[in-house]
């Protein structure tokens, strides 16, 4: 791959060298300026060392100015440099970019770094920067190092009075995407981007600590992708957005409604309890459209299955479900076929999982872990029951993404190959799923247990596989 | 003199052009030239600046990308997307100034853009030296100045 590389590199070079003239650089300055628009800022700007030509041409750059100190943040959140010494340095970068910037307009602009409200003057200029020069992408992520989102003082708030534009000026109404990140905005403000940006099509808030309530609405709006994650304080949610495509939500439990809805055709929830959304939600046509769904039950308790909904409304579209959980090692997770058995058309089956060992639960007496256990015991009994009911005609491939072969997923699995007729693809990839304080990572780690007994498990399933069907083991 | 529908596009060196008018007005400025001016769509409009081989593979580009506007089954995107790569991959640098040049002056912006896009890629990941190299860019400041801006890095953070 790198010869290849080096290999088009030399033939570059080569090639332009029969050319003499420098003629790229009597291009007109609109040119170079597209050509430096499709460069990150940083690339960009470092052209202005090439000639006097490209001293400033940089400064027209009307593409994207994404402002990534990742490394830096990498460093800090390791210790290895400080947030007091680091943050003025990173302010002064921004300010010194946008200062010079020469063009009409700006695509994208993309804050992210550590930053409280003790910048508050500078962010606010950044902000009316990207009213200015009319910036369809706008990110701003001051999410600290240690990912904490509780200090709700030290959060900077989003700056009402910038809203406050008269007619004739530019606002934000070019706005295509936005992304708030532990910034903390005001209900009225957030309706603002949803009344006035006419263009809008996704939107993502997180961490806004003060923010109660969403309600997103408007004929007009062009809303296709609406995300909301870890708003501490978040108590409802009231959608209705006739071009939603996709909704996303994280944090704590809410009272969630959707009222219309034709488009919306993936939701992925991440709550505790978050199937109660969908038992509870006052409407459930928006249930029949949906062609992906992910839930993310998060840590499931011992006796998880006792509660857990046997009817769900019908998810009459439903291709691909992923679950992701925590799951105790001795206790079944079969009452999870309830979702399924609601997906008359489920093509794919995502399971997402840890499982971990049992906390040694101490109760007061004998008798209550005694009645606790038998409790158990005859759900359990009832969920195979219940189970059985259920057929999964469509269901083609079932991934199992951190399997261990304990009694959870070799259950599971099992089930699934007496009742999915038409299964064609089971996977068990032995590598356990990463879960960091809140949410899932892409990350995969070998097996921490015994990886053998896993293996053999897998192996055992194999005999049980329907004709048409492969196992596939990773 | 081009049958209805058609418009004749004559290049600084002569060459005239037979091409179907949606194809031509994928440029803004002849588009503009026909709509304000009538005697353009019945006679030969001259592209000044453009020389004939310019002009075809412009045309090339344009009758590609009109076609695929009208009929989007014919030609998908993914179709278009590879026609596009192989259009920049087989310019040479001065054809590729030429092209920027004289779609820039056409106002044919998905062309330009692409252009540029091009150019973008070959400046990527390069150092300012290299980057000289393959564009023949004479770095005219003295030693004092490169350092003064190395100083003054806006770029580094």
């Amino acid at each position: 791959m790198e010869k290849k590389a080096k290999k088009a590199r030399r033939e570059l070079v080569e090639f332009s060298q029969k050319v003499k003239e420098d003629c790229i650089s009597q291009l007109p300055d609109e040119i170079l300026g597209i050509v430096l628009s499709g460069l990150d800022i940083q690339e960009a700007a470092r052209t202005c060392i090439l000639s006097r030509r490209w001293r400033n041409l940089w400064k027209l750059s009307t593409g994207c100015f994404n402002f990534d100190a990742s490394n830096t943040l990498r460093l800090m959140s390791d210790n290895k440099k400080q947030r007091q010494t680091e943050a003025p340095k990173y302010r002064d970068w921004v300010d010194q970019v946008l200062n010079s910037h020469e063009g009409s307009s700006l695509e994208q602009l993309r804050i992210a770094f550590d930053l409280g409200k003790s910048y508050t003057t500078s962010i606010d200029k950044w902000l009316d920067f990207a009213i200015v020069k009319r910036v369809q992408k706008l990110e701003l992520d001051l999410t600290t190092v240690n990912g904490c989102y509780m200090c709700t003082d030290s959060a900077y708030t989003f700056p009402s009075w910038l809203l406050d534009i008269p007619l004739d000026l530019p606002s934000f109404d070019r706005l295509t995407t936005m992304c708030l990140k532990s910034v903390s905005i005001t209900e009225k403000d957030l309706a603002y981007f949803l009344s006035t940006c006419l263009l809008l099509e996704q939107l993502s808030v997180e961490n806004a600590s003060s923010l109660q309530n969403v309600r997103v609405s408007g004929q007009a709006l062009k809303l296709k992708h609406l995300d909301i994650g870890y708003c501490q304080k978040l108590e409802n949610v009231e959608v209705l957005a006739v071009n939603l495509v996709s909704f996303k939500y994280a944090g704590p439990r809410i009272n969630l409604c959707f009222v219309d809805v034709p488009k919306l055709s993936s939701v992925s929830l991440e709550s505790k309890y978050c199937e109660e959304y969908i038992i509870n939600s006052p409407s459930t046509l928006y249930l029949s459209r949906l062609e992906k769904l992910e839930l993310n039950l998060k840590y499931m308790k011992s006796g998880r299955h006792i509660g857990f909904p046997r009817k769900f409304p019908e998810f009459s579209n439903l291709k691909h479900l992923e679950l992701k959980f925590v799951a105790v090692d001795d206790e079944s997770i079969l009452f999870l076929t309830s979702i399924t058995g609601a997906s008359p058309r489920l093509h794919k089956l995502t399971l997402k999982y840890r499982i971990d060992w049992a906390e040694n639960q101490i109760f007061t007496t004998y008798l209550g872990q005694f009645a606790k256990n038998m409790l158990i015991e005859v759900c359990d009994k009832e969920w195979e029951e219940e189970a059985r009911k259920y057929s999964h005609k469509s269901l083609k491939v079932i991934e199992f993404v951190g399997w261990v072969g304990i009694k959870p997923d070799v259950q599971l699995a099992n089930y699934f190959l007496d009742s999915a007729i038409s299964l064609e693809k089971i996977i068990l990839d032995c590598r356990i799923p990463h879960y960091v304080q809140t949410s899932w990572s892409e990350e995969l780690s070998p097996i921490e247990g015994d990886r053998e007994a896993a293996l053999l498990s897998a192996v055992q399933l194999e005999r049980k596989l329907p004709p048409k069907a492969k196992l596939i083991i990773l | 003199m081009a049958s209805k529908g058609n418009l004749t596009l004559k290049s600084c060196n002569g060459k005239e052009f037979i091409v179907e008018e949606k194809v031509a007005v994928m440029s803004t400025t002849i588009k503009n030239m026909v709509d304000v001016d009538d005697s353009f769509a019945q006679g030969v409009i001259p592209i000044i600046g453009v020389d004939g081989k310019i002009l075809a593979k412009l045309i090339e580009y344009c009758k590609e990308h009109a076609e695929a506007d009208e009929d989007e089954e014919v030609k998908s995107e993914e179709y278009l997307k590879k026609f596009d790569e192989k259009f920049v991959d087989e310019l040479n640098l001065n054809d590729l100034y030429d092209l920027l040049k004289a779609s820039n002056y056409l106002e044919i912006t998905k062309l330009l853009n692409l252009l540029c896009q091009k150019v973008a890629s070959m400046i990527k990941g390069k150092k300012p030296e290299e980057i000289r190299r393959i564009f023949n860019i004479k770095n005219d400041f003295t030693p004092e100045e490169e350092e003064e801006i190395n100083r003054q890095n806006p770029w580094a953070f």
